[in-house]
């Protein structure tokens, strides 16, 4: 789109907006749309030369601003409404919605419904139709969900059960909840542990059982929420890289694991590089991958790849059965 | 200049818009002061199909008709005002305040852009949009793959795809022609549903083994969109269609490990030897075709019994591991006694196995479900 359409766009929209917002402070309605004070105002001056054509002083529109930066227009009258949701619109909205509500427990899920209703019919057949057609799905058990829900209502501790996978174990926790994350496909609380005294985040199908204690939630101040831009569960950037190599049997490992980078190999294999906080998981997966993939590097992590499958294979004597 | 091309598209809209009738190009030329500026017929005409095109692009229903049917050749304009309209929407204080949310939704930026805009739009029509983030709920969807954008505008626009794919497994991209359905998001990845038209059926594929970007084709679809689609079901079955269900598996499981295992069993038991623990576990669990691999994760905590082929299975994987990392060639000769060590390592844990393994043949003491 060019700067003059992405313009006339916005204007379209700025003249409903601040006929319906009388007085609004150009820093709100600079922040409401996304531009800074400086194009708000640039914005505000082109409207002066739009209206009705005629040449009538009456005709054109005038946008004064008022003291304490306040925004009054008048003679506008000739765009009172904004333009329908356009398809991608009633997509980004609708989709949005729809995929929160169907999750148990999140938000006011009443409300959301008949939201999502009205907003359907306001989008017109072609937008709710295309809407219908891109879905996101979270996985969230609605028992889990609602314990959650009501810990953060009303504020108190949770103790759970929480499976580790990477360890082959079940761990008992309290955490004070912070809040429900929801991303790449699942759900997770994120809470205060009691146990590791840090800011934890807990995926929902691991939990295992969930309580809400009679103890009001202690959450320390220094407690800061995780910054989600690159994701959930995101190995940091001093975790041990660990480079592997798998045939093209196996290239789902680099859909399914966040990498530092994939270099193809002949025959459809790839090289990936991996960072690993926690060096049992990459073991799991070089052990379920068998001729699939091995690890070049670290050698220490071979070894072991190698010690464990070899104590493994010590399980079956001789192994009169191999193929 | 932007500014004067703004001033102009945002009159032409006025002027359409205020206007009953059908408003001729000479009409439009005569009233607004850039149309009538212009030195040529040419030049106005050229500006003017431009202008058009612009506004049609952002959307806005510029008609095209006749305001007599005495005068057929008198092509005007119009902007239809319930076409151009937001809707009335009429919504509650608590329907308008769990929308503000959605604005958080999409983490990309073109989407959250679309989700913004739509806000904004309902802000102008007087609702009051609020945000549930004070409820502690944080959505965030990704839509990194780059064939996402394009897919979506097809599915907007109802344009037939074609992008280059590599199956699972294949070395080689092939070239698809796809009718879009659906995309789904499940699990953390984007699936698409649609009609292909080289192999004359429906076909499920995941956006990241799209190669490049896909590329709209011109025309339209030619196979009916499927109106209730399931396309979590089809997505699902698509990601699980190697782990369909076969009968049943039997292993033994180091005690205290393999809480998956043991969550999915049917049967668990402690073997005893001679009354006592052996420190493992029996259990039967329903065995679908991919399990070997997740039995070989276990190591040393799990041994399949049966079925003989999940065993040799899941024998074939460990000693692949086995092999595939091997200390390096220079690593065994500068360290000799590193293979002596994890053999005698390997015989503490085997121990306990072999001798489980020969007591159950032999003497038959075992209890529990081993029998």
């Amino acid at each position: 789109m060019s700067g003059a359409a992405a313009q006339v766009r916005r204007l379209l929209n700025l003249v409903p907006y601040l006929l319906e917002h009388e007085g609004a402070k150009l820093t709100e309605v600079a922040g409401e749309f996304n531009v800074s004070e400086k194009q708000l105002r640039k914005d505000l001056e082109t409207l002066w030369m739009c209206g009705l054509p005629g040449g009538l002083p009456d005709d054109l529109m005038e946008a004064h601003i008022g003291e304490g930066g306040t925004i009054h227009l008048e003679n506008a009258e000739a765009i009172v409404r904004p333009l329908r949701f356009s398809v991608r619109e009633a997509v980004a909205l609708l989709v949005a919605l729809r995929a929160l509500a169907q999750l148990p427990g999140v938000a006011d899920r009443d409300a959301l419904l008949r939201a999502i209703a009205k907003l359907e019919e306001a989008a017109g057949e072609r937008g709710a139709e295309a809407s219908q057609r891109v879905t996101v799905a979270f996985e969230a058990r609605a028992t889990v969900l609602d314990r959650i829900r009501q810990a953060l209502d009303s504020g108190r501790r949770l103790r759970l059960e929480y499976f580790v996978p990477s360890r082959d174990q079940v761990t008992e926790r309290d955490v004070d909840p912070m809040r429900v994350i929801l991303s790449d496909g699942h759900a997770y609380l994120e809470g205060w542990c009691r146990r590791s005294e840090a800011v934890r985040v807990f995926r929902l199908s691991r939990i295992v059982a969930i309580d809400v204690l009679d103890v009001a939630a202690e959450i320390p101040e220094s407690a800061e929420p995780q910054d989600l831009d690159d994701g959930v569960l995101r190995p940091a950037a001093d975790d041990p890289l660990v480079t592997l190599e798998v045939t093209r049997h196996a290239r789902w490992v680099a859909e399914n694991y966040p990498n530092e980078g994939v270099e193809e190999l002949p025959e459809g294999g790839l090289r990936i590089a991996l960072r690993a906080p926690d060096q049992g998981r990459i073991l799991r997966l070089v052990l379920r991958l068998g001729a699939d993939g091995r690890i070049v590097d670290p050698p220490a992590l071979a070894d072991q790849v190698r010690k464990t499958a070899s104590e493994a294979l010590a399980l079956y004597g001789d192994a009169e059965d191999a193929a | 200049m932007p500014a004067t091309k703004t001033e102009r598209l945002v009159n032409l809209v006025i002027c359409l818009l205020a206007s009953k009738q059908y408003v001729t190009k000479e009409r439009l030329r005569a009233t607004l002061e850039p149309y009538r500026e212009c030195p040529t017929d040419d030049a106005f005409e050229r500006m003017f199909e431009r202008d058009k095109d612009e506004l049609r692009e952002m959307g806005i229903p510029l008609e095209t008709g006749t305001n007599s049917a005495l005068f057929e050749d008198e092509i005007g304009y119009r902007i239809p005002k319930d076409s151009y309209n937001l809707p009335e929407i009429r919504l509650e204080r608590d329907e308008a305040a769990v929308l503000g949310v959605a604005a958080r939704f999409w983490q990309q930026a073109v989407l959250a852009s679309d989700a913004s805009s739509a806000l904004l739009k309902l802000k102008s029509a007087g609702i009051e949009v609020g945000d549930i983030s004070q409820s502690g709920i944080e959505p965030r969807v990704r839509t990194e793959t780059g064939a996402f954008e394009p897919l979506l505008q097809a599915i907007c626009d109802r344009r037939p795809v074609s992008f280059r794919y590599r199956k699972s497994g294949e070395v080689d991209p092939a070239l698809r022609k796809v009718e879009p359905w659906a995309i789904d998001s499940w699990r953390g990845h984007w699936y698409l549903a649609g009609y292909d038209r080289d192999r004359g059926a429906d076909r499920m594929f995941r956006l990241d083994r799209i190669v490049g970007e896909p590329v709209l084709m011109a025309g339209h679809l030619t196979e009916p969109v499927p109106a209730d689609m399931d396309v979590h079901a089809k997505v699902a079955d698509f990601a699980w269609k190697q782990n369909r269900n076969v009968g049943t598996a039997r292993l033994r499981l180091r005690a205290e490990t393999g809480f998956l295992l043991r969550r999915r069993a049917t049967e668990c038991e402690q073997e005893l030897l001679d009354g006592e623990p052996t420190g493992w576990d029996v259990l039967t669990v329903p065995r679908n075709t991919g399990m070997a691999g997740w039995l070989a994760e276990f190591g040393p905590d799990v041994q399949v019994l049966e079925p003989p082929e999940l065993r040799a299975a899941v024998i074939n994987r460990l000693r692949a591991a086995v092999a595939g990392n091997a200390l390096a060639a220079s690593d065994e000769m500068t360290h000799p006694g590193a293979r002596i060590g994890t053999h005698s390592e390997i015989g503490t844990h085997s121990k306990i196995g072999a001798q489980a393994g020969a007591d159950r043949s032999d003497t038959g003491e075992m209890t529990g479900a081993t029998r």
